[in-house]
This record gives C-alpha cells, structure tokens and sequence, in this order.
C-alpha cells in the first residue's frame, strides 16, 4: 500500500500526545497564550496538527478556561482552521460532531472567527445527544468519549445532565476501573468531579481515584493531563467552600 | 513555518481517509484488555473433574497390634 493511502490515524493520535503535553505544561505554569498557534507552527505535519486540536476538541481551551485568561489570537485562528479542514455534518449526532459543535461554541464565546461555520443551535444538538435514555454502561461509555466537555462553565446543560446521571457515572467510572481501562476511568473521573463541584450527591473519593490512575496508569500526555484537569477541578471546588469526598 | 502559512491550509479539506481517523480517534473504544475476572463456564466442569480425580485424603498409619 503506497503511503499516501495508508491510514493516517498513527500520526494523528501522535499528534494529539504532543498537543495534549503542550497543554499539560500550559495548564502547570499557567502560560496559555500561543500554545495551540506553537503547536501547529512547530509540526512537520502539519494537518495531524490540525487533528489533533479537532480531537481534542474543547480540551484545547482548557488551560484558558482553568487558568481564567483568555487564549491567544494564533490559537483561535488554528482551532478555526481544524474546524475548517475537519468539519462535521451538520445534523450529524455523533461524539465527533459534538466535540466539534462545542469547540465551536468556544470558539465564538471568545471571540474567535468561526469560518463558513456557525454555532447556532449547536448546544442544543449536543444536550440532545447527551441526554438521550440509555442505560448506563453505553452511556457511560458516550460520556467518555465526550470528556472534553467536562470543564467548567463548557457547556451547562450538558453537565446538568452529568449531574442527574452522577450515579451512571460513578458506575461507568467503577466499572472502567475493574477492568483496568485506565483512560476511560480518568475520562469518566473528569465527569464526577464536574458533578461533585456542582453539588451532585456521588459518594466516590474522585482525590481518590486520581491518585491511584496516577501511580498506576498514567502512562500517556493525554491521559495525564485528563487527571491535571480533575485536579483542577477538584481545587476550585475547594475554592469556592465545597469539599470533595 | 508561521501561523500564517498553517492558515493557507484552509482550501484543502481533509479526505474521507483522513476523517475517518479523527473520528477513530474521538470514537476510541474500550480497552480490549481486561485484568478483570469473567465468567469462564468450561471451568465447572474442570473443577468438578478435579475435584473426582483428586486422590483420596491420607489418613493415619495403622498401630502394629503387637503394641
């Protein structure tokens, strides 16, 4: 098979390690200007780039959001141009059109430019999604999938939702937990402790599950900066008088 | 490469190859290994041969009866 019709999705989830490390380290010291602009500029690839701020979706705006600034100009434009290269389906119900809905949502809440494309009604595309009937274990899984959503003040509607079905995810994160499936754990983590801060009754040690996730199976950028998130999270809710169990 | 160069990528849409393994990446499914016990049926009847098969329990040497 000649190179350029082998499947790219190698380079693209290498891609999303590296970006996902840049955003690590800008979430540590609290630097968030250029970090996605840097990321894409110092790429040889620079289409995996664009991939991997299209996967990684909202979490791209995670440092600004966390650290309470506002992201540079060269970030919004790069995350304009993922969305632009990689777009969805409009009308599409799926956890790439809804990471994409949402960075987009994003994108225009902070001024950003959002080329060809709108973000009316995306927020309801997504709760729509998110709050459909299903049981618990393929729910859970969708809500993993869609832990890039889980950061403060991303989208209302949906962590209220979180909130209703903080036992669902208590059991996914539980279940991800027994069979070792370290990533889905830290993703369905974010989750919880999403809900907890917002007063939902789980009666989980999330502080708990961090540790552990962190001395046993952190093994990737993304996944670490998955638990750096909840750490955050959890910080703020203790900011702001709320202990987490 | 500047910030700007990446812009001029906007005219090249990426292929059905290439979304498709953004959406891979978003899709990620479980991990396919597990540490977990499952329930494993054939083991019944392993157990239960095993337990037929076993020999028996050792007892106690007999007393010479000259004693």
């Amino acid at each position: 098979m000649p190179l350029s019709e082998a499947s790219p999705t190698a380079d693209y989830a290498a891609a999303v390690e590296a970006l996902a490390l840049r955003l690590l380290d800008a979430l540590n010291r609290s630097a968030v200007s250029g970090t996605v602009a840097d990321h894409v500029r110092d790429a040889a690839d620079a289409k995996a780039a664009l991939a991997a701020v299209r996967v990684l979706g909202p979490d791209v705006f995670a440092p600004a959001l966390l650290c309470s600034t506002a992201p540079g100009e060269g970030d919004l434009e790069v995350v304009d141009e993922a969305l632009v290269v990689f777009p969805w389906v409009p009308g599409q119900q799926s956890e790439a059109a809804c990471l994409a809905q949402a960075t987009a949502a994003l994108l225009a809440r902070h001024g950003g430019r959002t080329t060809g494309m709108t973000s009316c009604g995306a927020e309801d595309a997504v709760h729509g999604f998110v709050a459909e009937g299903l049981p618990w274990r393929p729910w859970s899984q969708r809500m993993a999938r869609l832990s890039p959503l889980a950061l403060p003040g991303v989208h209302p509607a949906v962590t209220t939702v979180a909130c209703e079905r903080s036992l669902d995810l208590a059991r996914g994160m539980t279940r991800a937990l027994l069979r070792r499936d370290y990533p889905t754990a830290a993703r369905l983590a974010r989750w919880v402790a999403l809900a907890h801060s917002h007063s939902a009754a789980v009666d989980v040690n999330v502080s708990g599950v961090v540790r552990h996730l962190s001395l046993c199976g952190a093994v990737g950028a993304r996944m670490t900066l998955d638990l750096a998130i909840i750490r955050h999270v959890i910080a703020r809710s203790a900011a702001v008088g709320e202990d987490m169990p | 490469m500047s910030s700007s160069s990446v812009l001029s990528l906007g005219s090249v849409l990426a292929g059905p190859a290439e979304q498709a393994a953004v959406t891979t990446l978003v899709t990620e499914p479980e991990a396919p290994v597990s540490g977990a016990p499952v329930y494993a049926p054939e083991a019944n009847g392993l157990l239960l041969n095993l337990l037929l098969l076993s020999p028996k329990e050792p007892k106690e040497p007999k007393e010479p009866e000259g004693e």
